[in-house]
C-alpha cells in the first residue's frame, strides 16, 4: 500500500484491511487459524510495490495475498507478479485496457471500471428540465492517471449520448502549477459545466481558483477526485469545507440501502464513521472498494474451505457474491460487471447524499451549483 | 499550434510571472547553501513544507495570518538551520574530498527530507490542508481585462522581499562579506580570517528562513500534502541551476523564465505536453550556457 507518497490517502484504505483482519480474529481467524496482516509502504512507486508484492510471495510466503491500491502503481505491479499464480482481488486498477490488454490469469478487479464512473452525473444532467440542462460541456483530466485518463476519453461519448455537447476537451500533465490558459479556453468554448477528472488535490483547488479568477462560473462542477475526504476546513480541523457542493462522487449502492443484506455493514459504517470523520451514507469508492475485494476472498476460503490459489481462483469465477458494495460478479475478463453507478454529492455539513438516479436519492441534486465563493 | 490573442498572451505573461516568483523563493535558499557550502540541501522542499505547515497550525490553532507567521518564523527555521548544519553537515566538512561531500550530502538531505516527510505525514496526514485567506479584500484585481490572484500578488511580493533581504544581507553587511568571501573561495576566507564555520551555520540558517517563506508563500496558492515537497525542492533545484548557481539575480531571473514559459507554451500547444517544453527550454539553455544564464555573485 502507498502508505507515503502521492498516493497516501490509501492510508485509510489500509487501515480497512487491519480493521478486517481484527474482525476475523475476533472470531477466530480464517478457517479457524488467527490471521496476520503483513503490509509494507509502496511510497506511491510501482517498484517499490512490485519489490513488496515479490517479497510478500517469495520470502514471507503469505497465504492470501491482498491487493493494493492506486491503477498507477498496480497494473505494473500485476504484471510482475501474475506468474506466481496467486489469486488477488484488486481494489485499485480500474482500467479496461490495463486489466485486459493482456489480460491476466490470476487478478480480479473489484472496481467499475473507469469509462463508466461518471455515467450517473452525465444522466442526471441529462434529466434537469429543458431549460435549465446545459447544452456544452468542457471536460479535462490527467493524462499521467490511466484511471483518470480512461475516464476523461470515455466523457465525450456519455456526454454526446446525453444531449451535451463536448465544446472542450483536454488533458493535463502531472504537476502544473498554474490552469488559468485552459481555463480560460473553457470559458471562451461557451462550455456551462466543468467535468474534470482527477485523483490529485491539487487541480481540485487549482482549477477552479483560476475559473474563479477570471469570472468563470460553470452551472455544475463534477470531480472524480473526491475519493477521500478531501479539504479540511482550517475554520473547523476535522470538517469539510463547503466546496464539497461541486465535488461529487461516484458511488455503486445497492437497492436496499439504508438496509444492506451484507452482513458486516453496521461494524463498517461504525469503524468507518470514527476513522474518517464523516458518515458514508452509500458504499462510496474511499467506503467500499477496500473492503468488497476482502469480502469475496473471505468468502471464497470460507466456501472452499482452502487456501489453494486455484481453488479459489476457479470459485471467484464461478460464483456470485453479496459485499459491501452489492452484487458482485466477474465476466470473462475478470472484470467485475453489473456496476450501477450511482451520483453522490457532499453536503455543506459533510453529510453525504445520493442525488441520482431517482430510486436511490436522499437528497435532490444542486443544480446550478453555488458560487465559487462559497466553494473556495 | 493554436493562435492567441495578445490578450491571451499577455495574461499567460502575467501568470507566469507569479507563479515564477514562487519558483525564484524556493531556488533562494538551495542557491545559497549551494553556492557558500557546496551543500546540495534536498531537505530544502521539505523544510518549505514544515513552514507552509507551521502557518497552517497558526492559521488554524489561533487564527493568525500567514504573513504573521513568515515573520514568527525567522527565528524558529534560523534555529532550525543552524541546528541541522551543525548536526548533519559540519561533522562530514573536512573529512572527505570535496566532490565526496557533495555527494554525500544529497545522501544526507535527501534522507532528511524523507524523515521529514514521514515526520508531516503522521502529524498532519497526508489528506490536503489548505489555508484560505483573501487580501485586499478580494479574490482576484483586476486591471481592465487582465486578472491578478491576490494571493499569487502576495507570494510574489514574498519572492521579491526574499531576493531583496538577501541582497541586502550579502552586500551591505559583514556577514554577507563573509559569506561571499566564503563562496568564492573558502581556503582563502578561511587564511584571511573568516570563520567560515560560523559562516556556514548562518548560511543554512538563512537559507532554511527562506525555505519556510517559500512554503508560507506556496500555501497560500496551493493545497498541501507532505509527500508534495520533493517536486517542489526539484523546481528550486531547476531555477538555481538556470540561473547559475549561487547567482541571486540568476535564481530570480530564471524562475521567471520557467514560469512564463510554462504558461505560454503551455497555451499554444496541447496542455499536456507543458512540462515537457517548459524543461526542453531548461536543458537547451543550459546546453548553451552550461554554467547557468548568470555568472556566480
Amino acid at each position: 500500500m502507498p502508505l507515503t507518497g502521492i498516493y497516501s490517502w490509501a492510508i485509510g484504505w489500509a487501515k480497512m484491511y487491519e480493521h478486517w483482519v481484527d474482525l476475523l480474529n475476533e472470531k477466530g481467524g480464517l478457517l479457524g487459524i488467527p490471521c496476520r496482516l503483513i503490509m509494507y509502504d509502496s511510497g506511491s512507486e510501482a517498484s517499490r510495490e512490485i519489490a513488496n508484492n515479490v517479497k510478500l510471495i517469495t520470502v514471507d510466503k503469505v497465504d492470501l495475498l491482498l491487493g493494493g491500491v492506486p491503477t498507477a502503481t498496480m497494473i505494473p505491479t500485476f504484471g510482475a507478479i501474475d506468474k506466481y499464480g496467486y489469486l488477488i482481488m484488486n481494489i485499485g486498477s480500474a482500467t479496461t485496457k490495463g486489466m485486459t490488454e493482456p489480460p491476466f490469469e490470476n487478478i480480479f478487479s473489484c472496481q467499475c471500471q473507469a469509462e463508466i464512473y461518471a455515467w450517473a452525473t452525465w444522466d442526471w444532467l441529462a434529466h434537469l428540465p429543458a431549460d435549465l440542462k446545459p447544452k456544452k460541456a468542457a471536460i479535462f483530466y490527467a493524462e499521467y492517471s490511466p484511471f483518470c485518463a480512461d475516464n476523461g476519453k470515455a466523457c465525450p461519448e456519455l456526454a454526446r449520448s446525453v444531449g451535451i455537447d463536448p465544446v472542450y476537451v483536454s488533458s493535463y500533465p502531472a504537476g502544473v502549477t498554474d490552469y488559468t490558459s485552459e481555463v480560460m479556453k473553457m470559458k471562451d468554448s461557451g462550455a456551462e459545466v466543468l467535468i474534470l477528472c482527477d485523483t490529485e488535490a491539487a487541480p481540485a483547488k487549482l482549477v477552479p481558483k483560476a475559473a474563479e479568477t477570471i469570472g468563470w462560473q460553470p452551472t455544475a462542477y463534477w470531480d472524480i477526485q473526491y475519493i477521500y475526504p478531501g479539504f479540511e476546513d482550517p475554520n473547523k480541523p476535522g470538517s469539510l469545507l463547503p466546496l464539497t457542493y461541486y465535488t461529487v462522487l461516484p458511488v455503486n449502492h445497492w437497492t436496499t440501502w439504508p438496509d444492506p443484506p451484507f452482513r458486516d455493514t453496521k461494524l463498517w459504517v461504525e469503524f468507518y464513521t470514527k476513522l474518517i470523520g464523516i458518515a458514508p451514507n452509500m458504499a462510496n469508492f474511499d467506503f467500499g472498494w477496500p473492503v468488497v475485494g476482502l469480502h469475496v476472498l473471505q468468502d471464497a476460503v470460507e466456501a472452499t474451505g482452502s487456501l489453494d490459489q486455484k481453488v479459489l481462483k476457479d470459485y471467484v469465477w464461478a460464483h456470485s457474491f453479496n459485499t459491501l458494495c452489492g452484487h458482485l460478479e466477474f465476466n470473462e475478463y475478470k472484470l467485475s460487471v453489473g456496476w450501477t453507478m450511482a451520483q453522490g454529492e457532499i453536503t455543506g455539513e459533510g453529510k453525504e447524499e445520493v442525488t441520482w438516479p431517482p430510486e436511490l436519492t436522499t437528497a435532490k441534486g444542486t443544480y446550478p451549483r453555488p458560487p465559487w465563493e462559497e466553494y473556495m | 499550434m493554436q493562435v492567441i490573442s495578445p490578450q491571451f498572451l499577455i495574461q499567460m505573461i502575467i501568470s507566469g510571472v507569479l507563479i515564477g516568483g514562487l519558483y525564484a523563493t524556493f531556488g533562494m535558499g538551495i542557491s545559497l547553501i549551494w553556492g557558500v557550502m557546496k551543500v546540495c540541501n534536498f531537505a530544502h522542499g521539505a523544510m518549505a513544507f514544515l513552514g507552509a505547515y507551521f502557518a497552517y497550525s497558526m492559521f488554524v490553532a489561533y487564527r493568525i495570518d500567514p504573513l504573521i507567521s513568515l515573520l514568527l518564523s525567522i527565528p524558529l527555521f534560523f534555529v532550525l538551520g543552524v541546528f541541522l548544519q551543525k548536526v548533519l553537515v559540519e561533522p562530514i566538512a573536512g573529512r572527505t574530498s570535496p566532490v565526496m561531500f557533495e555527494l554525500v550530502t544529497i545522501v544526507i538531505t535527501f534522507g532528511l527530507a524523507l524523515a521529514l516527510e514521514s515526520l508531516m505525514v503522521v502529524y498532519y496526514t497526508s489528506y490536503n490542508r489548505t489555508i484560505t485567506v483573501d487580501y485586499l479584500g478580494t479574490k482576484a484585481l483586476r486591471l481592465g481585462e487582465f486578472f491578478f490572484p491576490t494571493t499569487s500578488i502576495v507570494a510574489f511580493a514574498i519572492a521579491i522581499g526574499t531576493v531583496a533581504s538577501l541582497f541586502i544581507i550579502l552586500r551591505k553587511t559583514h556577514v554577507g562579506l563573509g559569506i561571499r568571501a566564503t563562496s568564492q573561495d573558502r581556503e582563502a576566507a578561511y587564511l584571511v580570517g573568516i570563520d567560515v564555520n560560523r559562516i556556514s551555520l548562518i548560511s543554512f540558517g538563512i537559507a532554511s528562513v527562506f525555505a519556510s517563506f517559500a512554503g508560507i508563500s506556496m500555501s497560500l496558492n496551493f493545497p498541501l500534502s507532505p509527500p508534495l515537497n520533493l517536486l517542489w525542492c526539484v523546481r528550486g533545484f531547476i531555477v538555481v541551476v538556470l540561473g547559475g548557481i549561487g547567482s541571486i539575480i540568476g535564481t530570480l531571473v530564471a524562475g521567471l523564465i520557467l514560469g512564463i514559459s510554462e504558461c505560454i507554451v503551455g497555451s499554444v500547444i496541447p496542455f499536456v505536453f507543458r512540462q515537457l517544453v517548459a524543461l526542453a527550454i531548461f536543458i537547451i539553455i543550459l546546453l548553451i550556457r552550461p554554467t547557468g544564464l548568470f555568472q556566480r555573485a
